[in-house]
């Protein structure tokens, strides 16, 4: 039991860490695009267009978008961990007590037990 | 005397489950290469224009597990029916996740946007009230040994939360703030370009709140029957030695 649950940690931690290399890679061609600059706060909140020729970026947005991007993955997978943790417990409390109750319920049909 | 039955609980995900999970981390690749590869930098922000594709999905998913919670509160409130409050809970539960990725990734952007990482917006105070009724929701469901009462009060909130969806919504059109307004909104819009990174991410967020507020449900479930068959076995005698 112990080792099937440390095949699928395993199993769970390599699927996170391809997920994560698939990541990189993605953002890292992302970078390869050059970016521009410049416009009003009206232009960027109504319209998005796609750039035209090479152009520079005054705050960084590379650092700005990982963190967004490291904050949704690892939010999500925190969580399904979470989920898949609780999930153990209470399936482990319910065989517990499931294999009690059976246990009691027979010895009290048992003969004589009264 | 008639004696408990044994719950004949199954702890096996069902194939639905198996599939919609499978179905999510292709749409996850898919969306990616969409987004990193397919859709084009902008022209104003940049490349960090980039967290839109997750944000506003992230944003939509909340809108749905916060809105199964209050309804599922609201049926709860109506049938005392055990399975509306696990759904509740989970709605409530993945809502709030999903809430924490709307504001910590929104921030993101508006520092390159808006040179600032929080302004007091209608749609961002409105998105943080909403985080702050459903996770005083969480707080109240966590304490020990939930009761009725507790539940009923936690309904109760759930429903109330839902009055500030619409707010949220339609905030930017009611009070301008800075908010960009490209989906709903008058101005240019997506360029086509982009439009197919954010299906995507729409099509795969749909499906991650879905997969992740039933196996949450599925978990309340069992842990509901854990509970009853405790306190049933518990007022027999039948756990006395253990």
């Amino acid at each position: 039991m112990s080792q099937r649950r440390a095949v699928r940690q395993i199993v769970s931690a390599a699927s996170a860490a391809v997920l994560m290399a698939a990541i990189f890679v993605c953002v890292a061609s992302a970078f390869a695009q050059e970016q521009p600059a410049g416009a009003t706060a009206d232009d960027r909140a109504q319209a998005f267009q796609a750039v035209t020729g090479a152009t520079k970026e005054d705050v960084p947005g590379g650092p700005l978008l990982i963190a967004a991007y490291a904050v949704v993955w690892l939010s999500v997978f925190g969580y399904v961990l979470r989920l898949g943790r609780l999930h153990g417990d209470v399936a482990q409390s319910l065989a517990r007590v499931e294999s009690a109750v059976t246990r009691a319920s027979a010895q009290a049909r048992a003969p004589g037990s009264e | 005397m008639p004696q408990p039955t044994p719950a004949r609980t199954t702890t096996a995900r069902p194939v639905v489950l198996s599939i919609l999970t499978a179905a999510c981390a292709l749409l996850l690749l898919a969306a990616l290469y969409a987004i990193f590869v397919v859709a084009p930098v902008e022209k104003q922000m940049g490349i960090v224009q980039k967290i839109f594709y997750f944000h506003v999905p992230s944003a939509y998913a909340m809108y749905v597990g916060f809105t199964v919670s209050a309804v599922s509160s609201a049926v709860y409130l109506a049938k005392h029916d055990e399975r509306w409050d696990a759904f509740a809970v989970a709605g409530a539960e993945v809502g709030s996740l999903f809430c924490v990725i709307v504001l910590v990734t929104g921030p993101l952007w508006a520092r390159k946007a808006w040179g600032t990482f929080w302004t007091w917006d209608p749609r961002l105070t409105t998105t943080l009230l909403a985080g702050m009724v459903f996770f005083a929701y969480l707080v109240l469901r966590s304490f020990g040994s939930v009761g009725e009462v507790e539940k009923r009060f936690a309904a109760g909130l759930a429903v109330f939360g839902l009055l500030d969806l619409p707010i949220i919504h339609f905030s930017v059109q009611r009070w301008r703030g800075t908010h960009p307004t490209v989906i709903t909104g008058k101005g240019g819009g997506l360029h086509p370009d982009m439009k197919p990174a954010l299906l995507l991410g729409f099509v795969f967020f749909t499906a991650l709140v879905a997969l992740l507020i039933w196996q949450r449900a599925r978990v309340e479930r069992l842990r509901q029957r854990c509970e009853a068959l405790e306190i049933e076995a518990a007022e027999r005698g039948l756990l006395e030695e253990g």
